[in-house]
């Protein structure tokens, strides 16, 4: 049996770790508790933004860091605002996919030559606090 | 606009050259890498023959003071717009009061920069490029300096996306050595066997003695074995000729218009531009080809410039759909 002390310990680590559900399960009893958004408003608003960069034109992947002069661009890793990301190729004109906000990469780098057309988003970005 | 803040000697205004002035004794000038300078006017909509910066030497560092279009293409020098790193050939828009940055020069010897319309300079005697040895065209007939301001010849911006445009560029090298396609010369069979053998077979270095005039190579020896003196003849750019000391010396923009030394080949205009981009040290192989290998190399770049012309006027015309 969990008592009142045992319940709000519980919430508490919730709202601490933002977890909005919660369910515990022992042989004859079973617990469930829910935090509503409204009681734990701290914790979404501290959830880093996500951005896209998205694509100005339609074409073929190509990363940066071949001929172009600047650095390979590896996963996770940090990025200004307006920082060359990629490239989107159709033939040999290459359209440029810029990071809109500073942060870091989310997720792994586009494969070279997977097709994006316009509007997709090609790399996801977490913006710095 | 662009005002010059800082730049080493050597950057001037050039444009495809001056032609048909060879009977007069003057040579023909104009941009070093024709290839980068022909790319950045295209990426801005300019007419091939508009001006263009060459800039051989950096650091350098440029400010717009009203919002304009510009393009660079060449050589790889952490080129940076307002602290932004950008690509090695990159064409967008550059807020008023941005600046350009150019870093060192890690590959290649040469960025070209060009603005909308092409950079406004005089038409002197057919072109726009600077004669350094004469003192004439380009802006003022001298090389760039702090303080100079260069205006572009339209106001109007091009349909640039918002991020700008890169080209994929054709590589400069292959297995560490420049590849020049090159017809033998007037002179060629008056070498001997095996300087024909080494010139055709073996690498020559770039050396110091290297400017826009012409490039001084290094390698093996070749033996002229014709006896006596040659009269002058009209050399052009692209012609390799051999001194007493059997060392090549290639002729480029800048080259005299006569020269009495043998000519052993002459390297085809479509692979100009990698000389142009050669540094000090780099190592340059002749490859032998015949006449129609020539053309057909002529045809192939066009074709490489027709074909960024159509997905450029593409692009355009996809942006103009999306907005």
């Amino acid at each position: 049996m969990f008592d009142r002390a045992d319940l709000d310990r519980l919430l508490a680590a919730m709202r601490a770790n933002g977890v909005e559900s919660l369910t515990l399960e022992t042989q004859d009893e079973r617990l469930e508790l829910g935090l509503f958004a409204a009681t734990a408003p701290a914790v979404v608003a501290a959830a880093p933004a996500q951005h896209a960069a998205k694509a100005e034109a339609l074409g073929r992947f190509l990363p940066r860091g071949g001929e172009d002069g600047l650095p390979v661009l590896k996963d996770g890793a940090t990025v200004q605002a307006d920082e060359l990301l990629g490239y989107l190729a159709q033939g040999d004109l290459l359209s440029l996919i810029s990071s809109p906000v500073a942060g870091k990469l989310l997720g792994a780098l586009p494969q070279a030559g997977a097709v994006f057309g316009y509007g997709d988003a090609v790399f996801n970005i977490e913006a710095s606090a | 606009m662009i005002e010059v803040l800082s730049i080493p000697p050597l950057a001037s205004v050039q444009d495809l050259g001056r032609h048909g002035q060879w009977h007069q004794g003057l040579g023909q000038a104009g941009a070093m890498d024709a290839m980068a300078h022909r790319l950045v006017n295209l990426l801005l909509g300019n007419l091939a023959e508009a001006a263009t910066l060459e800039i051989p030497l950096t650091p350098a560092r440029l400010r717009f003071p009203e919002r304009s279009a510009f393009a660079i293409a060449g050589a790889v020098c952490g080129a940076k717009l307002g602290g932004r790193a950008l690509p090695r050939v990159w064409a967008g828009m550059a807020e008023a009061g941005a600046m350009l940055e150019l870093g060192p020069i890690t590959h290649g010897a040469r960025v070209y920069l060009g603005l909308p319309g092409g950079i406004d300079v005089p038409l002197v005697i057919g072109s726009r490029s600077t004669q350094l040895r004469e003192g004439f065209g380009g802006f003022e007939g001298r090389v760039l300096a702090a303080g100079d301001v260069l205006r572009a010849c339209s106001q109007s911006a091009s349909n640039l996306p918002r991020s700008g445009v890169s080209l994929s560029l054709p590589p400069l090298s292959k297995g560490g050595e420049i590849l020049l396609r090159a017809l033998p010369s007037s002179e060629h069979d008056d070498f001997s066997a095996e300087a024909q053998q080494a010139f055709w077979s073996s690498p020559y270095r770039v050396t110091q003695q290297s400017n826009r005039q012409g490039y001084r190579l290094e390698g093996a020896k070749l033996d002229y074995t014709a006896q006596g003196e040659l009269r002058s003849h009209g050399i052009v750019p692209g012609i390799v000729q051999v001194p007493g000391g059997g060392q090549p010396i290639i002729q480029l923009a800048d080259s005299a218009t006569m020269g009495g030394y043998p000519k052993i080949a002459a390297v085809i205009e479509a692979d100009q531009w990698r000389i142009g981009q050669a540094r000090e040290g780099d190592a340059l192989r002749f490859c032998r080809i015949d006449l129609a290998e020539a053309a057909e190399a002529e045809v192939q770049a066009v074709t490489y410039f027709d074909d960024i012309a159509r997905a450029a006027h593409a692009l355009t015309a996809q942006q103009k759909g999306w907005e």
